[in-house]
């Protein structure tokens, strides 16, 4: 295999490129009180899902707040697949790398590894509607959750309350 | 040494330049598809359901559009120049008073209970007037009735004739919302949301639950196979959860506000 030699300029280039991929891929957030590996979960999160008559994306907006979630969920339409609805509101844990997250009718469990969130997701349908002792049906799969932007975006201007 | 110095200060700037966005806030785009339909042509279609045929300008929707007429023939209307007698249609017996009337509500004591209503003749203090610009006012003498400034003042409001009550789909002409999950279309369920804003005297909170329970039914029937619980789910929890949010907001407030002073007046 042939070498080619190296200037000084090149040389120069090659060892700025490196430091900087080097250090952008540290961890871009603030120093935390945990660690130095500590990566806060706010931001946008999605996953697909298989809602039987297709495959739904669900989208969970998150603030982390010490240990502390809320923010929004949301799903896509499924004629529309790149308009999101808001669903629900959201509150939720997390202890370490495990996260738990709760609405009204869902309920997420699943470990931070490696950026991504992975764990199980239970849906439940709505009670409203439903004869006395009846019991609402729900499902519950696998999902995984791939982060995609740290920027939170929250309802317009106060206009619904904060989550 | 100057290399690996320029290197620590771009990596110093593109690492800070990342910290900025991840603070930055923004606005949630809760935008939606474009208005479905004409207000006036929505309200003419509605206002000319009934049997016999449409009533010349016919106006002041008694009953939402949409709900179940109690007799079979479409949403009812009273025409110009009469007035609705508050709470008539829910007892099943509409009835728009004339100028030479005034509206009389009774408590059902037997039978099917509930309340009822009656256009009797329009009298005051001896004096006959006219029931549909005036009414009886506390000292026992007619008086006109005018605009509403302040809702929580006037609880007996009572419905303005001549007025149309304008519906424009989901959310207000300033703050739209989604008008449809996929291919359920929320759009006359919002509708009549509107029209129950303006229909005088309505609770806020009862034409709420209304919409929420319409939406939800149009949920129900449109993602009704087993294979679409996905949807089902979404779009009742959407409709459920966080409409009855958005129904909470300082927004639907002054929609309700609004509407009812336009459908309302009041005896001073």
């Amino acid at each position: 295999m042939p070498v080619l030699p190296l200037g000084a300029r090149t040389k120069c280039v090659f060892l700025l490129a490196g430091v900087l991929a080097a250090g952008c891929t540290k961890s871009p957030q603030p120093t935390p009180a945990r660690g130095p590996t500590y990566d806060s979960l706010t931001g946008v999160w999605e996953g697909g899902f298989d809602a039987g008559s297709r495959l739904a994306k669900l989208r969970f907006t998150l603030v982390e707040d010490a240990g502390t979630l809320s923010g929004f969920e949301a799903m896509n339409d499924p004629d529309q697949p790149d308009y999101f609805h808001t669903i629900d509101v959201l509150s939720g844990v997390r202890h370490a790398n495990d996260v738990s997250l709760q609405a009204s009718t869902a309920n997420v469990t699943a470990t931070l590894d490696g950026g991504h969130l992975i764990g199980a997701a239970t849906l439940t349908e709505p009670s409203e509607g439903l004869d006395a002792g009846e019991q609402p049906a729900s499902v519950t799969f696998n999902l995984e959750l791939i982060r995609t932007t740290t920027t939170v975006v929250f309802p317009d201007a106060g206009e619904l309350p904060p989550p | 040494m100057r290399c690996v110095l320029a290197a620590l200060t771009l990596l110093f700037l593109g690492c800070g330049l990342g910290l900025d966005l991840e603070t930055k806030q923004q606005a949630l785009d809760l935008s939606c598809s474009a208005d479905a339909g004409s207000l006036l042509s929505a309200t003419q279609y509605y206002c000319n359901l009934g049997s016999p045929p449409p009533l010349p300008q016919t106006i002041a929707c008694c009953v939402p559009p949409g709900t179940e007429p109690t007799n079979g023939g479409g949403a009812y209307c009273c025409p110009s120049g009469t007035i609705c007698c508050p709470g008539s249609e829910a007892a099943g017996y509409l009835h728009c008073c004339n100028s030479g009337t005034t509206c009389h509500i009774f408590k059902n004591v037997e039978g099917r209970g509930g309340f009822d209503a009656w256009c009797l003749p329009a009298i005051c203090g001896g004096v006959a007037f006219d029931g549909v610009t005036q009414c009886c006012g506390a000292t026992g003498a007619p008086v006109a009735k005018t605009p509403i400034a302040n809702l929580a003042d006037f609880p007996d409001r009572i419905s303005r004739p001549n007025y149309i009550v304008p519906v424009n789909g989901c959310g207000t002409s300033e703050h739209r919302l989604p008008s449809n999950w996929g291919k359920a279309d929320f759009t006359p369920a919002c509708n009549d949301h509107d029209t129950c804003y303006g229909t005088c005297p309505r609770a806020k909170q009862s034409c709420d639950d209304q919409l929420l329970s319409a939406m939800d039914a149009i949920c129900v029937s449109r993602f009704n196979r087993v294979t679409d619980f996905g949807d089902r789910w979404g779009c009742r929890t959407s409709a459920q959860k966080f409409g009855r949010l958005v129904l909470a907001t300082a927004i639907a407030n002054n929609a309700y506000d609004s509407a009812q002073k336009g459908g309302c007046q009041c005896c001073l």
